[in-house]
């Protein structure tokens, strides 16, 4: 392991000042000012993996936005760090027995970042704004669409009233439904928001170098989570060995989605620590019961191949053993997820090759898998080839497909799914502990990523978005997901973790099932 | 002058037919442009509002007319004018290339001079080995193992970013190993052929101090292809500065360019390519120039 020593800065320092001198002759161009000049004792630097999208709550486009928006806006609930749902904005709410009426008690004494308050004038404007054609919210679907009006009863007292019930309808909002100021926005436009945004968080704008980084200043004036350094830096760095390089040199104090390879090599460094934390990442198999393959129909068929994949094993020499494996659909502290089947897919490759006898299953023609190259898709290629060698173990012929990441999510997409694919492996997460909208994208007849169709599974899945309390709610996602597995109609495999590396004299746990940054509650000592 | 204003002309409008066509090629942008919970409707909203549901003829028809008035569209990703993206990676590329540049015309001419006065002896056999290490060595490998060296083993200088005058200093060695390794071959053998002709044996009987030799008249005589190969040879550095400013996380073109593909992002990798197509055929003007300059049977 590659160590730092103390005095690093210092002797960095002294050798910079020499290549500033020799390379100032060469470089006869302005530099811009340096990240590192600039910060200040408390500054927190954070390396991304990529960077920001967009930093209009309402025109979220990129996971990696939640980084910035997770930190400078909020929503009416937020998460704790053990990823339950606790209330942010909304101070209470009471939500009417049919669920259409969601009365929400808003939090006092809240200031946007300009000093304005935060009033029920701010959540409808937000509304508004959110499904505003203009702005083209492409998220807007899964809160904002759904609510028909949003009701002004005092200056700190909305009542959201909803086209359905919709039980997740709180959970999805802390995701979805950041609030944004409504007078700052009608005084200055969208086009200056969008350069210069004001929430309510824990921090506020600061400066943002497409591609460099973006600075955040801690907000003192804060309802309440005030954070413990003055100033985080958001740096991007998308090469993974490149941004494992910033946490040994101590240029970056947590490093997110460090590569499961590093994290598994790092562990018991002196310098930093490796944390990990479950995450909603998915990786799945759909099956294709829609295409040219009979056999796929077959449910014991699906239940064998299920049964014919040791996902532990294939997990450990894949992910290091950087995820959760699962052998229900959902990933367990989902809701509904606490769901307890009788008969799981216990990995048994004698009992699948009988039952696909038993089945008439066709050994001389291949199943096709087809999944997206390793890149973005976390070590892609290999759980393709890691899936087909097992069904391989079975008897089942396999042919296999690994395509970049633009034809793969084309493909996913297409309104036509191919007919020649047998299993489609995908990398699709959750954003919050709803795994609802996933399920019915994944598997519902017709949807956007289903290669998979079931009318009885089609009926449960559309009841599962009418459902007017979480208790109702959770009920029908156990439904749903029983039927899932008693129909076989995917291959579960695993969530990843959310790997971080943290240095020593940073103090932060990253929060469950939350794949960007929080750092409110971050602290840095003094090296 | 005309004829070769027409030639560029030509060359320009084949140039925006292909980078269209090629953006197009790699696939339909929205799923990759919106977010898996987006609607159908979303999607064909988006198709609407970018033009992307008329027909490819059309398109390039309208995509032609807006670049006449320097309009690159709007990214679809970022939702900003393309040419802005452009315009703010140009800058950190154009300095990084250049001082890559500058570091392998320096080291690449001194070293190829010095191989060509002193031939079949150890220093010849050094700098051919720098040559042949330059031309093999992948640039991202080396860039990792200077980062491992001289920021990780050797806390020296910052691993990446860009700033300040230190966060230069690897990625333009990086980048100007290969250029330099190529320029010191093409310079050893071009000295070497002109240290062997008539006119330097003359020089010599003249008493003509040995340095003058080499570096006034031999040295002159042997550029003209060496001028001609640092065209292409930034035209090379301009895109081996792609896997450079990766390793770097170096804000410039290279990534925007990588972003936009793997986004496909049409408007984004048109003004990209076509940027940068002007410049290198800028740069090309520009060697013609010299190649003048230096030879006056050229001018006729």
């Amino acid at each position: 392991m590659l160590r730092v020593s103390e005095s690093w800065w210092a002797r960095r320092t002294l050798f910079g000042h020499g290549v500033t001198w020799a390379i100032a002759a060469l470089v006869a161009v302005g530099s811009p000012t340096s990240v590192a000049q600039a910060q200040p004792k408390s500054t927190l630097t954070v390396a991304l993996g990529a960077d920001l999208v967009s930093v209009d709550p309402h025109k979220l486009v990129s996971g990696i936005d939640h980084s910035f928006f997770a930190n400078v806006f909020e929503s009416l609930f937020a998460n704790d760090a053990r990823g339950n749902l606790v209330p942010a904005l909304a101070e209470s709410v009471s939500v009417s027995a049919d669920g259409l009426v969601h009365d929400f008690k808003l939090r006092p004494n809240v200031k946007w970042h300009n000093g304005d308050a935060f009033t029920a004038d701010d959540v409808r404007f937000s509304w508004q704004r959110s499904i505003d054609p203009e702005i083209k919210n492409p998220r807007a679907s899964v809160v904002a669409a759904k609510i028909r009006d949003v009701e002004i009863v005092d200056p700190l007292r909305v009542r959201l009233h909803l086209k359905q019930p919709d039980a997740s309808l709180h959970e999805n909002m802390v995701t979805y439904f950041y609030l944004a100021p409504k007078k700052l926005i009608e005084r200055v436009g969208n086009d200056e928001f969008g350069k210069a945004p004001v929430g309510t968080g824990p921090f506020r704008f600061v400066e943002r170098k497409p591609r460099e980084f973006t600075r955040l200043a801690a907000f003192e004036g804060h309802w309440g989570r005030v954070p413990k350094v003055a100033e985080v830096v958001l740096k991007v760095v998308v090469d993974d060995q490149t941004r494992m390089a910033q946490i040994q040199t101590g240029e970056s104090d947590i490093v997110t989605s460090v590569p499961l390879v590093f994290g598994s090599r790092m562990q018991g460094a002196r310098d930093f620590t490796i944390i990990r934390v479950p995450s909603f990442g998915n990786a799945f198999m759909v099956i294709n019961n829609r295409g040219n393959n009979p056999d796929l129909k077959k449910p014991d068929v699906r239940r064998a191949l299920n049964m014919a994949i040791n996902r532990e094993t294939l997990a450990k020499a894949l992910t290091f053993g950087f995820a959760t494996v699962h052998e229900s659909p959902c990933t367990p502290g989902m809701i509904g997820c606490d769901v307890k089947f009788t008969d799981p897919y216990k990995y048994d490759p004698a009992a699948a090759r009988a039952l696909l006898t038993k089945a008439g299953f066709d050994f001389n023609r291949p199943i096709k898998v087809v999944g997206p190259a390793t890149g973005r898709v976390t070590q892609g290629k290999e759980t393709v080839e890691g899936v087909a060698q097992f069904l391989n173990a079975v008897g089942v012929k396999t042919t296999i497909e690994i395509l970049e990441y633009g034809t793969w999510a084309t493909t996913a997409f297409a309104k036509e799914k191919n007919p020649e694919i047998d299993v489609y492996l995908l990398a699709a997460p959750d954003a919050n502990r709803d795994s609802g909208p996933r399920q019915l994208r994944t598997l519902k007849t017709g949807e956007a990523m289903s290669f998979y169709s079931d009318a009885s599974l089609d009926q449960e899945l559309t009841k599962l978005g009418t459902m007017p309390t979480l208790t109702a709610y959770e009920e029908q996602s156990r439904k749903v997901f029983r039927l899932i597995h008693d129909q076989s109609a995917m291959i579960p495999l695993w969530a990843y973790d959310s790997v971080y590396a943290v240095r020593s004299n940073v103090k932060y746990e990253p929060f469950r099932y939350i794949t960007w940054p929080i750092l409110w509650y971050a602290e840095k000592a003094p090296k | 002058m005309v004829k070769r204003l027409g030639q560029t002309l030509v060359t320009l409008l084949f140039l925006t037919l292909m980078v269209f066509a090629l953006a197009r090629l790699t696939g339909d942008p929205t799923p990759l442009v919106l977010p898996t919970e987006a609607t159908a409707q979303d999607a064909q909203f988006f198709r609407h509002q970018y033009g992307l549901d008329r027909s490819l003829p059309v398109q390039y028809l309208i995509f032609l007319g807006n670049v006449s008035r320097g309009d690159f569209g709007v990214s679809f990703r970022y939702r900003e004018p393309a040419i802005g993206f452009v315009m703010a990676g140009l800058g950190p590329t154009l300095r990084l290339t250049g001082l890559a540049m500058l570091l392998a015309v320096v080291v690449g001419l001194g070293l190829g001079i010095l191989a060509a006065v002193s031939r079949n002896v150890w220093i010849d056999r050094l700098v051919n080995l720098y040559a042949s290490f330059g031309q093999a060595v992948p640039s991202f490998w080396l860039g990792l193992m200077l980062v491992t060296l001289f920021s990780i083993n050797l806390p020296w200088l910052p691993s990446s970013g860009h700033g300040t005058a230190g966060h230069y200093v690897l990625p333009v060695i990086t980048l100007s190993v290969f250029a330099s390794a190529s320029i010191t071959r093409l310079t050893r053998a071009n000295m070497a052929e002109a240290m062997q002709s008539d006119f330097v044996h003359m020089e010599r009987v003249l008493g003509l101090p040995e340095a003058s030799i080499v570096l006034r008249h031999a040295l002159r005589n042997a550029s003209l292809p060496i001028v001609t190969y640092l065209g292409l040879q930034f035209g090379l550095l301009l895109g081996g500065a792609i896997v450079t400013e990766r390793v770097f996380a170096w804000p410039g073109l290279g990534q925007i360019i990588v972003d936009a593909i793997l986004h496909r992002d049409y408007p984004v990798i048109q003004a990209t390519v076509l940027v940068t197509a002007v410049m290198f055929m800028l740069i090309n003007l520009a060697v013609d120039v010299t190649c003048m300059v230096l030879d006056p049977r050229l001018r006729v």
